[in-house]
């Protein structure tokens, strides 16, 4: 109160007011500036998720009898997905899918990448040479990650495909993306994801000032060890984030993969697109467009992906500590 | 114990900067060496190339008489001091200290004892816990230290490591570093701008200017017999006093005239100076504070001058007196008390003059 008053530098009966007007101002007018987004958050993220998991317990449906009628038949729905053959194969899928083209492909190559990017090149004309090729890789890698999925989805679909690139490239003549639709999606999938991770982690390479490499240098850490040490402890945290984000976003891709290999993806169900398909064609107990086992199954890729930051979170905790 | 030498080190930033203009000395096995100099001068340059953090533009380092100008810091076995310190912000202060010898392979119980001595020697033994910006600066600046004290490298490169410390702290301390490397032997550069703690520390001074070094001689030397006038203006508190005077033989005497005095010189003085500087040379008359004496009646060969001020410092006094528009600073042991604008003479201890040449700067006797 006394700073106020001194601040304020008016009267004496007007500065109990004023006081009280800052203090409104500073602490409790930035708490009613968050009540609409909360609002918004509760709508759009907190209600459909309580939702999905309430209706999981229910034979709610989208049209038929059970839209209208429906009633909770307990854990019928759940395991109706956890013994269907599909939503395992699909498990399995998405599981190789985020770990070889997000987690290793996209992370790894973008953090690859970006060591690379910052590195100092040699003096002279071929560190300028060298500066040139760094620009243009960056452009390259960056513009596959602006392009539309659906152009790119079809972009490598016609480059996969009988007599486009693969063949002139590695004289495969099939249709890759027939015959190999999961390594299809890899390779698509880094391609159009590693941007993301690259300049992610070249910020968080950027925050790191370089002395601290200096005195590791100086101490006697060879360049292993000063990325072991110096390095990945402190980007760290942006791998966290990168990992989760990543992750959620390859859990869920829908667009690229339903145009790449659109035709085959009966066989090459994600959780997601398998979730999606659920919604379609159900269990006997529900009618037309099952959104119950839909949501059974919604839920249980939430519990995974969790589950999987969850394991994120303790793994980096773990390997930030010395030894 | 090892040697290190510089031959002709030249370092220049892009486009144009000479941060190390031709740097020539070789360091002596278990010598404590220190390069002084003003803010900007090249010290950390020096440092930097010979840590290899820097490449030398042209020139060539060695260490032991081995070539390592091309060679990996991590390879020149050298523990550094950083000017900003470079502490590893993510590792507690026991682990800051423990890294170059983690990175040895030393065992674990070793590198426990070790640490801890280290650190209780720099006081910091209570910090272990915590990190870097948990610390002030003087403490993130010991922690530094630490570091590079906790190992028995070649060579020690110490970047201003006791700037920060406050003034108590950084006379204890620069006591312990000098008994540990005396204990220890091992090669040291220290770099410093205080020239107090040069003089106190040194086996051999360095003083730099500009990107050259100027001088290289044991504190004594550099502070009886300064080379440049920059030397002699650079070493001691306070600062010698520059008076300009005309050497001028007159009637067979030798004589410094300046603004409203005239000084004879002792015949011998006289004779080789003028051998040095011919019949007639404008020179800096340089004295120290101490060898000045001030009298309060006329005497041969005194120069006449106004008091200025009077700065008591306990142990002794600074009068600030003018001698026409040139202001000398006398030290005077114990209270001396002038009042502003007391007419006073001041006699100087001839045989402790400096005289450099006005234009070249350079020491003439
Ligand atoms: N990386 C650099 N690029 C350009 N100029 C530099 C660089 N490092 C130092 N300098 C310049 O070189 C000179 C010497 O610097 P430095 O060795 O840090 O001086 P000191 O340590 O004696 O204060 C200064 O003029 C400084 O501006
Ligand atoms: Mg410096």
């Amino acid at each position: 109160m006394e700073r106020w008053v001194n601040l304020s530098g008016a009267g004496k009966s007007a500065a109990p007011a004023s006081a009280r007007t800052a203090a409104l101002v500073e602490f409790t007018l930035p708490k009613l500036l968050i009540v609409p987004a909360l609002a918004l958050i509760g709508l759009f993220v907190v209600f459909p998720l309580v939702w999905s998991v309430v209706m999981s317990f229910t034979n709610y449906s989208m049209l038929g009898v059970t839209a209208r009628k429906w009633g909770f038949i307990g854990l019928k729905n759940y395991i109706w997905v956890l013994t269907d053959p599909d939503f395992q194969a699909a498990i399995a899928n998405s599981f190789i899918f985020t770990i070889v083209s997000a987690l290793i492909g996209q992370a790894l190559l973008g953090l690859a990448l970006a060591v690379v990017m910052r590195m100092k090149g040699p003096e002279g004309w071929v560190g300028a040479a060298t500066k040139v090729l760094k620009v243009i890789a960056g452009a390259l890698v960056f513009v596959a990650w602006i392009i539309p999925e659906v152009v790119a989805g079809y972009c490598w679909a016609a480059a996969m495909s009988r007599g486009g690139l693969f063949t002139a490239m590695f004289g495969i003549n099939y249709n890759f993306y027939v015959r190999h639709p999961l390594q299809a999606m890899i390779i698509a999938n880094i391609w159009r994801g590693t941007a993301f991770s690259m300049i992610l982690f070249m910020a968080a390479l950027e925050s790191i000032p370089n002395y601290i490499y200096e005195a590791a240098e100086v101490d006697g850490a060879t360049p292993w060890q000063r990325f072991r040490y110096v390095t990945f402890p402190l980007i760290s945290n942006a791998l966290l984030v990168d990992f989760i984000l990543i992750t959620v976003w390859t859990f869920g891709l829908f667009t690229l993969i339903f145009t790449l290999i659109g035709p085959q993806m009966d066989y090459m169900w994600t959780l997601y697109v398998y979730v999606l398909a659920t919604g379609r064609m159900g269990p006997p107990w529900t009618g037309p467009g099952p959104l119950s086992t839909a949501a059974a199954a919604a839920d249980i890729m939430f519990v995974i992906v969790l589950a999987l930051i969850t394991g994120y979170l303790y793994a980096l905790r773990r390997l930030r500590r010395w030894a | 114990m090892s040697t290190v030498r510089l031959e002709n080190v030249t370092k220049i930033f892009p486009p144009n900067v000479v941060a190390v203009n031709n740097a020539n000395f070789k360091v002596e096995k278990g010598e404590f060496f220190v390069l002084l100099g003003p803010s900007g001068c090249g010290k950390t340059t020096t440092l930097r190339m010979i840590a290899g953090l820097e490449r030398p533009t042209y020139g060539k380092i060695y260490i032991n008489e081995q070539d390592v100008t091309d060679l990996p810091p991590r390879l020149r076995d050298v523990a550094m001091v950083f000017q900003t310190w470079a502490l590893y912000p993510h590792m507690k202060v026991y682990d800051n200290i423990a890294f170059p010898l983690r990175l040895r392979k030393v065992p674990r119980s070793e590198i426990d004892r070790k640490v801890r001595e280290v650190a209780k020697l720099l006081r910091i033994d209570d910090l272990l816990d915590r990190y870097p910006k948990q610390l002030s600066g003087g403490q993130q600046q010991r922690v530094a230290l630490a570091r590079a004290l906790v190992r028995s490298p070649r060579v020690w490169l110490m970047d201003e490591p006791l700037s920060n410390l406050d003034a108590l702290l950084r006379v204890q301390m620069r006591a312990e570093l000098k008994r540990l490397q005396k204990e220890l032997k091992i090669t040291t550069i220290y770099v410093t701008h205080d020239q107090v703690e040069a003089m106190s520390m040194a086996d051999r001074i360095a003083v730099m200017n500009k990107g050259r070094i100027l001088q290289i001689a044991p504190p004594k030397e550099i502070y009886e017999k300064p080379r440049t006038k920059f030397v002699g203006g650079f070493v001691g508190t306070p600062p010698m006093n520059f008076i300009p005077v005309t050497f001028v033989v007159e009637n067979d005497k030798y004589l410094l005239k300046g603004e409203g005095f005239s000084i004879e010189l002792p015949k011998e003085l006289g004779e080789y100076l003028r051998e040095k500087v011919g019949d007639r040379a404008e020179l800096d008359l340089g004295v120290r504070p101490e060898h000045i004496r001030i009298s309060t009646s006329e005497e041969p060969n005194a120069i006449p001058a106004t008091v200025y001020i009077v700065e008591p410092l306990g142990t002794e006094t600074i009068v600030n007196v003018k001698v026409g528009e040139t202001l000398v600073k006398i030290k005077v042991i114990g209270e001396a008390l002038f009042e502003p604008s007391t007419r006073v003479w001041l006699v100087f201890d001839i045989n402790k003059i400096h005289l450099f040449d006005t234009k070249t700067e350079e020491a003439v006797i």
